[in-house]
């Protein structure tokens, strides 16, 4: 085989497809009725063409769309059994995740105690600045204490004054909520053991240390909710929804659209995993709006 | 051939209905590809039954999975994809039930599990006979190619789509459909030039 035949060999093909355009398919022609091997090579190709397309039009009865139609009927009305055992396991694995993490939250907050000792040490020097002004000023004339000592917060673990302070945007002076004396305190007393690492904690400051450590921490109740907007965004995906919202929107609120048909199950889905508020909205026709918001 | 552009409108449109909830729109779609997805898997699998029970199958992953189409890709080719994986799956297992079956027969000495053939007397006409029997003999000499060059064949010289669309659905590149091709035809060539 010649380059000419070469040429015009790969344009045979597309000639008994139809593909060929005019100009080309007359080029063609011309060079098969000077090349017989060409023009063998072009009825083989023809014939084989026609043979193999007799495979395309099967001598039976196509009817695959009833079929369908009665098999998927026929799953809607029955729910599998590893569908309905799938929202009992997801519970049960996010319940395991948070025993999980409450042990390891308990085993681990000593020793987190003790790696914070510097930062005590830190906080101890707080008296001698402090000292000479033991005389409390009005609370209106009161400077913030962070700015008078350090350009950072200090962390006082004893009370954990500072960080609540400065989460609040606020001076330790301007934070009375967070600092109120207990019941039974007065406020002088307050200040003494804020300012007074020699004295040994009472079970009191125990107290006050273990709520406000708390509030530092996210607890492991907390932990497993945060893993539910995954779940439901997971179930509403599997519904096939479009996802407008997740749950780091501003108000924690997830929200998709998603085929009418499908609403039912996505809610109460939902519903088995979650106590969160589910309100559906009609789009438009056939799709509807799901809101899911924490109560 | 390219997918003409008003048939992929039109497939688009009946997609977005069905996400719409309009469940009719699908069985549109199944109407209008039941038979070239029955005819991959037939002429791939080379089984009437396994054809239909896995083209019934396709349909059904389809209609879970189409409320997530995100319109990538056209209908027909999203369609093709599920078609040539589970083609390729079910021609694994096939393969492994028949050995298996072989196995049992050599082991028992006989087949129990094989149908009774029963005699089919109706007459049949010379030509349609001669017809019947080189679909017979095509259909045998497909079934003996290697699957990538079976499923390329099926593609490009009984379904025409073209070498883009194969290389794109199979995913490999066009050269190598163009490869497949062109030795899966020489082969054939060789096997049936007693029929010519």
């Amino acid at each position: 085989m010649n380059d000419e035949c070469k040429k015009f060999s790969e344009l045979i093909e597309p000639y008994l497809r139809g593909e060929l355009q005019s100009e080309s398919a007359a080029k063609l022609r011309g060079h098969l009725d000077s090349c017989r091997a060409c023009a063998n090579e072009l009825a083989d190709l023809d014939r084989y063409f026609k043979s193999i397309r007799q495979l395309s039009n099967p001598p039976v009865a196509i009817d695959i769309a009833t079929q369908v139609r009665k098999q998927i009927d026929s799953e809607a009305k029955i729910i599998p059994l590893s569908r309905r055992l799938r929202m009992p396991m997801k519970f049960l694995a996010a319940a395991s995740v948070a025993l999980i993490a409450w042990v390891m939250y308990d085993s681990w907050r000593p020793a987190t105690m003790q790696s914070r000792e510097p930062q005590i040490e830190f906080a101890k020097k707080i008296p001698e600045r402090v000292a000479p002004s033991e005389q409390k000023p009005p609370a209106s004339m009161s400077p913030p204490i962070q700015s008078q000592h350090s350009p950072k917060p200090s962390v006082n673990l004893a009370t954990g004054s500072a960080i609540m302070a400065e989460r609040a945007g606020k001076s330790i002076s301007d934070a009375p909520d967070r600092d109120a004396p207990a019941p039974g305190t007065s406020r002088e007393e307050t200040k003494v053991r804020d300012i007074n690492p020699a004295r040994s904690p009472t079970p009191a400051d125990e107290t006050l240390s273990k709520s406000k450590m708390t509030e530092y921490r996210s607890p492991p109740q907390s932990a497993a909710r945060e893993r539910e907007p995954t779940n439901i965004v997971a179930i509403a995906k599997r519904h096939g929804a479009k996802i407008i919202t997740d749950a780091s929107s501003s108000d924690g609120a997830i929200v998709f659209d998603l085929p009418e048909v499908e609403a039912k199950k996505t809610i109460s889905e939902i519903k088995k995993l979650s106590n969160a508020k589910v309100t559906r909205s009609k789009v438009s026709n056939g799709i509807v709006r799901i809101t899911v918001k924490a109560e | 051939m390219d997918e003409a552009p008003d048939k992929r409108a039109r497939d688009e449109e009946l997609v977005k209905s069905f996400q719409s909830g309009v469940a009719a729109a699908f069985d549109s779609l199944v109407r209008n590809y039941e038979r070239r997805t029955f005819v991959i898997c037939l002429r791939y699998l080379g089984n009437e039954e396994d054809a239909r029970e896995i083209a019934q199958e396709i349909f059904v992953r389809a209609y879970r999975a189409l409320g997530g189409f995100r319109f990538e890709c056209s209908f027909s080719t999203w369609l093709n994809r599920i078609t040539i994986n589970a083609c390729i799956n079910e021609g694994k297992s096939l393969f492994s039930r028949i050995k298996k079956r072989f196995l049992k027969i050599d082991s028992d000495g006989e087949d129990d599990e094989r149908p009774i053939q029963l005699a089919d007397h109706t007459p049949i006409a010379p030509e349609l006979m001669a017809s019947l029997e080189t679909t017979k003999r095509i259909e045998a000499a497909i079934a003996e190619l290697e699957p990538n060059h079976r499923m390329a064949i099926v593609l490009r010289d009984i379904e025409e789509l073209s070498y883009e669309e194969i290389a794109d659905v199979v995913g490999v590149k066009v050269g190598t459909v163009k490869s497949r091709i062109a030795r899966a035809r020489e082969e054939l060539r060789i096997k049936l030039k007693d029929l010519r």
